[in-house]
């Protein structure tokens, strides 16, 4: 038992190393190998859980294995254009001016309800107002609408509104983040000075104070009872 | 770029270990055989002392290796090799010859069992 215990630890952050040496590639949807890699990892590591007659090594070398050729094929996309020709394919467009190209549907292999429920995922419906549909190399659909059919940005109807950045947290349950506020240029007697216009005379009454550096402050004072 | 030569000293590292392992293990496995060979030679002459001397040292080198061969063999397998040297040496203290090379046999696939399973070949890749 306690080696089944001392085993899974070891497995855990060996499983949290690797999927950190992979990195944060990908903003949301996984490419192809990634998936798999993901999928594979987990398995792997459950192998030496299963049976601990099973060298421990049997899932650690795999993982590791699998995870550095993540990294290196990753790197080999980025500095060759063929690679990534090959290993992540080309993005696909399957609507052009409000058509759908039926040629590249077949050849994807979707459906035309399959096409509109993307189309309707990805908020357009409609498909005179798109001017493009591409299909992504990790298979998620980007809509580039037309000129007429795009939402309104401030500059087209000259307004000027108030610019915003990363709020940083500067109070988190009381405790001043000193590293945020150095960042934000600021001191704790303006930071003080902040928390008593909203009626907190402490930096204990704070729950939550954030800052951006355009200026944006949030404050929400600790609830009572809690 | 951090991550690249991370990734690539790990693939280094794993490779030049799974060299050292199949060096370490085709040393130990051959240093084993050769004592059983002796001692299945011995037994055929009656020399039924040099026979079990040779059997003893043989279950000594495995002793000492069986801790590093146990971090990448399943113990199983390691488990079966301990069961035939057991039956092994209680064979040869009955110096009954066809027993002895029946158990001797045994022992020899098993030990030669564990080379075969991390040699690389075309069978254990597929």
């Amino acid at each position: 038992m306690t080696l089944l215990f001392l085993r899974t630890i070891l497995l855990y952050f060996a499983v949290v190393f690797g999927l950190r040496l992979s990195g944060k590639r990908q903003l949301g949807e996984l490419s192809t190998s990634e998936f798999a890699v993901t999928i594979l990892v987990s398995e792997l590591a459950s192998i030496p859980l299963q049976d601990v007659a099973v060298p421990l090594f049997n899932g650690i070398i795999p993982l590791l294995t699998l995870v550095c050729l993540e990294v290196l094929l990753a790197t080999l996309c980025r500095k060759s254009s063929r690679a990534r020709r090959v290993l992540c394919g080309n993005p696909c467009i399957i609507v052009k001016n409000g058509k759908i190209d039926q040629k590249m549907i077949k050849n994807l292999r979707l459906s035309i309800e399959d096409v509109m429920e993307a189309l309707r995922l990805a908020g357009a419906p409609n498909l005179p107002d798109i001017r493009y549909a591409i299909v992504e190399t990790n298979g998620q659909l980007s809509v580039i609408l037309k000129a007429e059919a795009q939402p309104v940005i401030p500059s087209q109807i000259h307004v000027h509104p108030h610019e915003v950045g990363v709020p940083l947290i500067l109070i988190s349950n009381g405790t001043v983040i000193q590293k945020n506020l150095l960042e934000l240029g600021k001191t704790e007697n303006w930071l003080l000075e902040q928390c008593k216009r909203q009626h907190c005379s402490s930096f204990d009454e704070v729950f939550l104070f954030t800052l951006d550096d355009a200026g944006n402050q949030f404050i929400q004072a600790v609830q009572k009872g809690v | 770029m951090k991550r690249l030569w991370i990734a690539i000293t790990l693939i280094l590292i794993i490779i030049a270990t799974s060299i050292g392992d199949i060096w370490y293990l085709n040393h130990t496995i051959r240093s084993i055989t050769n004592l059983l060979d002796t001692s299945l030679s011995a037994a055929r002459t009656e020399n039924w002392e040099q026979s079990r001397e040779a059997l003893l040292q043989a279950r000594q080198i495995y002793d000492r290796s069986e801790g590093m061969l146990s971090v990448t063999i399943n113990e199983k397998q390691l488990d079966e090799v301990c069961l035939n040297f057991a039956r092994t040496q209680e064979g040869c203290m009955t110096d009954d010859l066809s027993g002895y090379q029946m158990e001797l046999s045994g022992l020899r696939e098993s030990v030669e069992d564990l080379l075969r399973s991390e040699t690389l070949s075309l069978g254990n890749l597929f």
